[in-house]
């Protein structure tokens, strides 16, 4: 055996114990390269994921609202109150039906069906008064052929390699039906 | 054994390629970041400016129907609106945006307000330059823009047979409501009610919201009942029915599905003086009519007319023969008549508490709107205790009113009333002339009608 002087680095070499705490300490740099890399990833998909839903709502929410605006009443409501129907500003009958099944929400108008929402895991509507009772600010519930004011929340979610990861829950209105007129 | 460490100058680039390698991932990952979030607030910050826009629009439509119903001003050219042709136009600036409001007043009882509203969009938004950021340029300024079109319109007074702010109770026998058009020979003869031409919108209302707002007791309501919300309908064990022709010529009773409804929530102005200044006493004379003199009390020849009180004894006579308005500063005591004779017709303004049209009433044989009664703020009581038919309007918002009279026979109301609470003791039937709708005195506009452009 032959070992190498100091003054003469080409002969220069590591011992077995700085090869192994060589290779550990980089072993350990790359795995957390790698954890932090796919944490940097999966955050990176779930911000885009969380920016897709919110836009999603914002236009759905924006839509539904300049829509209910200005239809002309309420035609009617399915038992489960998933399903509405409005005459529009145009006279014709506009339906807004939310299928667990599909988690979506449609809107249907002359045989045309628009999906506003999806992956939406819940939809609910309520409908209110039109007058207001008497020392009270709040709404009362209606009938139909009453209804004056909609209000309407949904939930949505996205989720990422098989897991739920983002959800959307703030999304709810109360809009006037500006053209309802007393019978 | 022997390891050999690598030459220096190639284990700095190993390091330097690593590094540039991380800082580029690092790099790309946070810009991709910083960029989603940058987009998303825009978005939102679109989004909120474009809703901010909606209460700019309405608080412009507020302008334009103050403006509209404004009674104070003799012109609509005030308060910084302008005309151009038969627009009215304003503009306002409303935080950091502003409105822009129109009225086309091409018919003077349909007016059409159209209202863009402008907000500012935050700098972020306007500098990103983005075609899904779409923006208006105003004065180098970009603006996120709306518009709504709405349809005011003066509709009359009188859109129901009978209203009323509180309760109205129908107690006598044989009260009935139904409708007529006088102007519609379908539905009139020669203008006058025939009960052979009627019309099933003989349509009573109270605002109030109490049980048993309406007593319909045993009268054929052919229209509507309407309530306030909570209000409630009262049949009781009476054979009372509110609802169509088809469902009285039926025989049911009751009310017809979907012809009540406690959806009544309408504001009735109080009644305003005609005029402060100018107007004459009126004064008795002849009137000759078929070429028989008649001796009246005060003939009403058209103009303005005033009095401190106006008490009609037994045999005593009012002539109308022009179109006149008598304000009566007292009470109101009548139990002679009123004859509006052809080419006549009266509004009658009353300040005093009480008013009693008694007697054989308002003789009018022309359409309802040649009898106005108008009861002041300060009248609260009107009755009609009268024997003869009455053909007429009454507008009395702060006034309870009573109809009695007419014995057993049964008595003709043809026109409609708006009252605080309505009272029925006597034996009449309401015929409601549907003309009156629009016809007669206007309030102000309402908006039938609202839509975005």
């Amino acid at each position: 055996m032959r070992f190498c002087t100091g003054g003469r680095p080409a002969c220069a070499g590591v011992t077995l114990v700085e090869l192994m705490i060589g290779v550990f300490l980089t072993a350990l740099a790359a795995t957390a390269l790698l954890i932090l890399s796919a944490s940097t990833g999966r955050s990176l998909a779930e911000m885009t994921n969380y920016v897709d839903l919110d836009h999603y709502n914002r236009v759905a929410l924006d839509k539904l609202t300049r829509e209910l605006r200005q239809v002309r009443y309420l035609v009617s409501v399915a038992n489960n109150k998933k399903s509405v129907t409005f005459s529009d500003k145009d006279g014709l009958d506009v339906t807004y039906t939310y299928s667990p099944p599909n988690k979506a929400l449609l809107r249907i108008k002359s045989g045309q069906t628009t999906t506003l929402l999806q992956q939406c895991d819940s939809f609910d509507f309520q409908f209110f008064h039109r007058t207001p009772l008497s020392n009270n600010f709040a709404l009362s519930s209606t009938s139909i052929t009453n209804c004056k004011v909609v209000s309407f929340s949904w939930q949505c979610s996205r989720s990422l390699l098989g897991r739920k990861v983002n959800t959307e829950q703030g999304q709810a209105a109360r809009i006037v039906i500006r053209n309802k007129k007393q019978i | 054994m022997k390891t050999q460490r690598p030459a220096a100058g190639r284990r700095r680039g190993s390091v330097l390629m690593i590094t540039v390698c991380l800082s580029f991932i690092i790099g790309v990952v946070l810009l991709s970041c910083l960029s989603l979030v940058k987009s998303q607030n825009q978005a939102v910050a679109r989004s909120q400016a474009w809703n901010i826009c909606m209460p700019v629009v309405e608080a412009g439509i507020e302008e334009g129907m103050a403006h509209l119903n404004n009674k104070r001003e003799s012109s609509y050219v005030a308060n910084g609106w302008t005309q151009s042709g038969t627009d009215l136009i304003r503009q306002r600036n409303y935080g950091d945006g502003f409105y822009t409001v129109n009225i086309n007043l091409t018919d003077p009882l349909k007016a059409i307000v159209v209202c863009t509203g402008y907000v500012r969009l935050p700098v972020l938004v306007a500098q990103a330059n983005h075609p899904l950021l779409a923006a208006v340029n105003s004065g180098g300024v970009a603006y996120v823009c709306r518009a709504v079109q709405v349809v005011a319109k003066r509709q009359g007074l009188f859109q129901k047979v009978m209203l009323a702010k509180e309760r109205i109770d129908m107690n006598g026998n044989g009260i009935l409501t139904d409708s007529f058009d006088s102007t519609d020979p379908n539905l009139s003869t020669g203008g006058v009610y025939d009960p052979a031409k009627v019309s099933d919108n003989g349509d009573v209302g109270s605002i109030a919201g109490l049980t048993n707002t309406v007593g319909v007791g045993n009268a054929d309501i052919k229209g509507r009942v309407h309530t306030g919300k909570g209000g409630t309908v009262l049949i009781g064990n009476q054979n009372g029915v509110v609802g169509s022709l088809a469902w009285h010529a039926a025989g049911k009773s009751g009310v017809e599905p979907g012809w009540a409804n406690d959806d009544m929530n309408i504001w009735l102005p109080d009644v305003e003086l005609p005029f402060t200044g100018g107007a004459f006493p009126p004064v008795g004379g002849v009137v000759t009519s078929n070429g028989t003199p008649y001796t009246y009390k005060y003939v009403l020849s058209g103009g303005n007319f005033e009095l401190a009180g106006l008490d009609v004894k037994s045999g005593e006579r009012i002539a109308v023969t022009g179109d006149s308005v008598l304000l009566v500063k007292g009470d109101v005591t009548m139990v002679g008549g009123v004859d509006i004779l052809p080419g006549g017709s009266l509004q009658m303004y009353v300040t005093g508490t009480s008013a009693t049209l008694g007697g054989s009433g308002i003789n009018n044989a022309g359409r309802a709107t040649n009898f106005v009664y108008f009861g002041l703020p300060s009248n609260k009581t009107l009755s009609l205790p009268s024997n003869g038919d009455f053909t007429g309007v009454i507008y009395a918002p702060s006034a309870d009113l009573k109809l009695n009279g007419g014995g057993s026979s049964l008595m003709q109301f043809c026109g409609a009333c708006v009252n605080r609470s309505i009272t029925i003791g006597g034996h009449y039937t309401f015929h409601f002339d549907q003309s009156l709708r629009g016809s007669s005195p206007r309030q102000d506009y309402v908006i039938i009608s609202w839509v975005e452009l």
